[in-house]
């Protein structure tokens, strides 16, 4: 290929092109878009998250000279059976709230979606409420809920002749953990109630309509069309669930705030009681734990990735 | 590869200006801290070369008129309200009129200060704020060992502002040697008191028959049984934070305890240092006991663990319980809900057998503000002077009517026409004192624990209090596991 003759300008210099301005002026641009953005990162999430690396080094409770101390806040958090119980309690959490949230905003998708109810666009709006309120919002209303003087539960089951007295359902060791789950599943099916919604609406008309042709039940439709094609979001949709309830406590810290005697401590909470809590303060070990739930996170999205990568579906 | 060449030099020209924007800002900050500095040495320089004319410096504190300065104020917005702060933040200026504050009101003032003191940013630290901060006893300990609070001790022997030249050591009583002491000073000179207990409805009681001032063990036991089989919760605290539950069964009956076992200064020596036996100490296994031994009458709610402080003070309210257990300042917290024919009464739990055993209480003193050690000298004096302004007769009366708490002038408790404008609850608490004999003991401590089986001694007593008092846990055995991973505790710190 010949080579395009360079321009110079009138001291013989050459002269930059059109095509070199542009280039500049377009990564002068990019570079002005992105540096907003990336600093944002760069100071708010990168910054603090390297810095908590070296944080779980030390020995800190905020105030006095850190003590680096090197992997012994590992070793103690390991040895903590406390670290384990609120890991246990994560572990039920996840076996529970995500399915449930699937399941049922799937459920309520698919109805709405397929049954062409009048009132759908009120339902959507209905269900999708609790999304808008805040965690804090959510767990105040149902702490009224289960309240056992004056909660709807109570007088609920009341109703229905189930007599339990004034019995406190955040107050037991035996029933706490289970009643924070419902608070935490009806504040999420919203979200993604609309969401699968939304993808059911975008899978072709003519799949549904070859299938009917060809004698598919509903049942059929729903297993073999609508569930194989939105399997890439229902395997997204697991995947910040998973995350959000493992490293999620705001729910449980104005619930129950981990009792009664720690039924119901996750480990974020946990971790925030180490850094922030009544007791004696260790930022140290809490950024330790900070790493834990770190890897632990990655680690939940590579087995959800292993598990569910190959069920894609393409139209 | 020149592509990916590209998006590596593109991201770090970004990180190299957020970096310098960050360092811009960073040195911003330093600039500030000089300019303060030299502000600071001006004020050194006023004072220590006489430059200043006398009629340019305040007569009663000898502090300049001219130099104005802003005083940065946290104030914890607890059941006081700020009412009270607010009338001494305004007359102050008034009297001062270089002098001004930049208030911060937060119920959770103690993560705010906790936040900026790992900040660890002097400018933008408070000057003056509540000693309630995250951590407790443990983090002020913290911040005395690390020169971060300037001591008070002065200012018992700094003159009142309105009483004749007598200092504020002159005008209490029981107050300087109750006040708490970090290795051995002051860092928080209280404006008020508080006292902890078992609040009461005295109209209840008194149309029942109950024994309003239980002398001993076994008449308190008696009073719960006989309102027990009334029908009614005979106490009832916020399961939620089982601080509340220790308000009557902590500390101060320990305290009571040790000294009925004559055993209160190794007890005193144990607590304030740290040293075991604490957690299996024969008053701590007493005391739990006794609680498990109430529980086991079931003394305390159904369901107490998911109690909050404002349901748990609405079932004494509404009479579904006989007792909290609480502080003085619950009337004020909750007067908008108080029924009419409501009167508040105030016993301590007696743990003695013998009716003259004495009792004591958790007392905290109210009002008290630490100011930050490395801010400049003039804003540390002014800090100082308006903390002895809160000492003031008209201030201290704005705290008993609007605060509802107990102020800490004796001249004000002995004038009945002032102790009249008390409110209820700390009324109750001051005749329950005349009535019987009662000691107070606060929380503060003279070493600190950072290894985690410390934390995990205390979160494993803390979280069986509320089975403890459900009487479906024996505490002894916990008690005992505590003792060790604080035995575990100590060593590691040595």
């Amino acid at each position: 290929m010949e080579d395009m003759p360079i321009p110079v300008n009138n001291a013989g210099q050459p002269r930059r092109s059109w095509q070199q301005k542009a280039k500049f002026q377009k990564r002068l641009f990019i570079l002005l878009a992105t540096t907003p953005a990336f600093g944002g990162y760069i100071l708010f999430t990168l910054y603090p998250n390297l810095l908590s690396v070296y944080y779980s080094l030390l020995n800190w409770n905020g105030i006095k000279e850190p003590v680096f101390v090197g992997l012994e806040n590992f070793k103690n958090m390991f040895q903590d059976k406390y670290v384990w119980r609120a890991l246990w309690h994560n572990v039920l959490y996840m076996a529970t709230i995500p399915p449930l949230v699937i399941f049922i905003s799937l459920i309520l998708a698919y109805v709405l979606g397929n049954k062409g109810y009048r009132l759908t666009s009120i339902y959507k709006v209905l269900f999708f409420f609790p999304n808008v309120l805040s965690t804090v919002a959510i767990s105040l209303l149902w702490a009224f809920v289960y309240d056992g003087t004056f909660g709807l539960l109570n007088a609920g089951l009341r109703m229905i002749g189930i007599d339990v007295g004034n019995f406190y359902w955040l107050g037991e060791r035996e029933t706490a953990l289970w009643a924070t789950i419902p608070p935490a599943v009806w504040g999420g099916v919203g979200f993604y109630f609309v969401i699968f919604l939304n993808a059911m609406s975008t899978i072709p008309k003519s799949l549904y309509e070859s299938a009917i042709l060809e004698g598919a039940s509903h049942t059929t439709r729903l297993f073999r069309i609508t569930l194989p094609l939105m399997m890439p979001i229902i395997r997204v949709s697991a995947i910040f669930l998973m995350l959000g309830v493992f490293k999620g406590f705001e729910n449980i810290l104005i619930l129950t705030n981990g009792g009664p005697s720690g039924s119901t401590d996750v480990i974020g909470l946990y971790m925030f009681n180490a850094a922030f809590g009544t007791g004696i303060h260790n930022y140290g070990y809490a950024s330790a734990i900070g790493m834990m739930l770190f890897v632990l996170l990655v680690v939940v999205k590579l087995i959800i990735d292993r598990f569910t990568a190959n069920q894609d579906a393409e139209y | 590869m020149k592509q990916k060449g590209k998006v590596w030099a593109l991201a770090l020209l970004c990180m190299v200006i957020v970096i310098s924007l960050s360092a811009c800002s960073g040195k911003g900050n330093n600039d500030n801290g000089a300019s303060q500095s030299a502000a600071t040495g001006t004020a050194t320089a006023t004072e220590t070369g006489k430059q200043t004319a006398e009629s340019d410096v305040y007569p009663e504190n000898g502090l300049p008129k001219n130099e104005k300065v802003t005083l940065k104020f946290a104030y914890w917005e607890n059941g006081n309200g700020r009412e009270w702060i607010d009338y001494a933040m305004d007359t102050f200026k008034k009297k001062f009129p270089n002098v001004s504050f930049e208030t911060t009101y937060s119920p959770k003032m103690d993560t705010i200060i906790g936040t900026k003191i790992s900040a660890n940013n002097d400018e933008d630290m408070f000057d003056i704020f509540s000693n309630n901060i995250a951590g407790g006893p443990d983090a002020v300990l913290s911040l005395v060992e690390a020169g971060k609070i300037e001591p008070q001790d002065d200012l018992w022997d700094h003159k009142a502002y309105d009483n004749e030249g007598k200092t504020l050591k002159e005008l209490q009583s029981g107050i300087y040697e109750g006040s708490p002491r970090v290795l051995g000073k002051m860092y928080a000179i209280p404006s008020g008191q508080s006292v902890t207990g078992l609040f009461y409805n005295k109209a209840l009681f008194e149309k029942n028959g109950w024994n309003q001032n239980p002398k001993t063990w076994s008449e308190f036991t008696a009073l719960v049984d006989t309102i027990k089989a009334s029908g009614l919760i005979p106490i009832t605290y916020p399961g939620k934070y089982p601080i509340y539950l220790k308000f009557s069964f902590g500390l101060g009956a320990e305290y009571a305890l040790a000294e009925i076992n004559g055993n209160l200064d190794a007890f005193n020596d144990a607590y304030r240092n740290y040293k075991t036996p604490f957690y299996a100490s024969p008053e701590s296994l007493e005391l739990h006991k006794r609680i498990y031994e109430l529980g086991q009458k079931k003394a305390f709610p159904n369901g107490v663990a998911a109690l909050t402080h404002t349901q748990s003070q609405m079932q004494l309210l509404q009479g579904q319980a006989a007792m909290a257990s609480t502080g003085e300042w619950v009337q004020n917290e909750m007067k908008d809900s108080i029924p009419d024919g409501f009167q508040w009464g105030f016993m301590l739990a007696p743990m003695g057998d013998k009716p003259d055993d004495v009792k004591y209480h958790s007392s905290y003193t109210q009002g008290g503000h630490f100011i930050w050690a490395a801010k400049p000298e003039l804003n540390k004096k002014w800090a100082k002077e308006f903390l002895v302004w809160t000492w003031n007769l008209d201030v201290q009366q704005r705290f008993a009517e609007k605060a509802g708490s107990l102020p800490v002038r004796s001249d004000f408790m002995n004038d009945p026409t002032m102790a009249e404008s008390l409110q209820a609850a700390p009324k109750a608490v001051l005749e329950y004192m005349k009535n019987n004999t009662v000691k107070g003991t606060s929380d503060a401590r003279n070493v600190t624990l950072t290894d985690p089986n410390a934390t995990n001694a205390s979160k494993l007593v803390d979280e069986i209090l509320n089975d403890v008092a459900s009487g479906k846990v024996d505490p002894a055995p916990k008690l005992l596991e505590a003792e060790e991973l604080l035995k575990k505790a100590i060593a590691a710190q040595k």
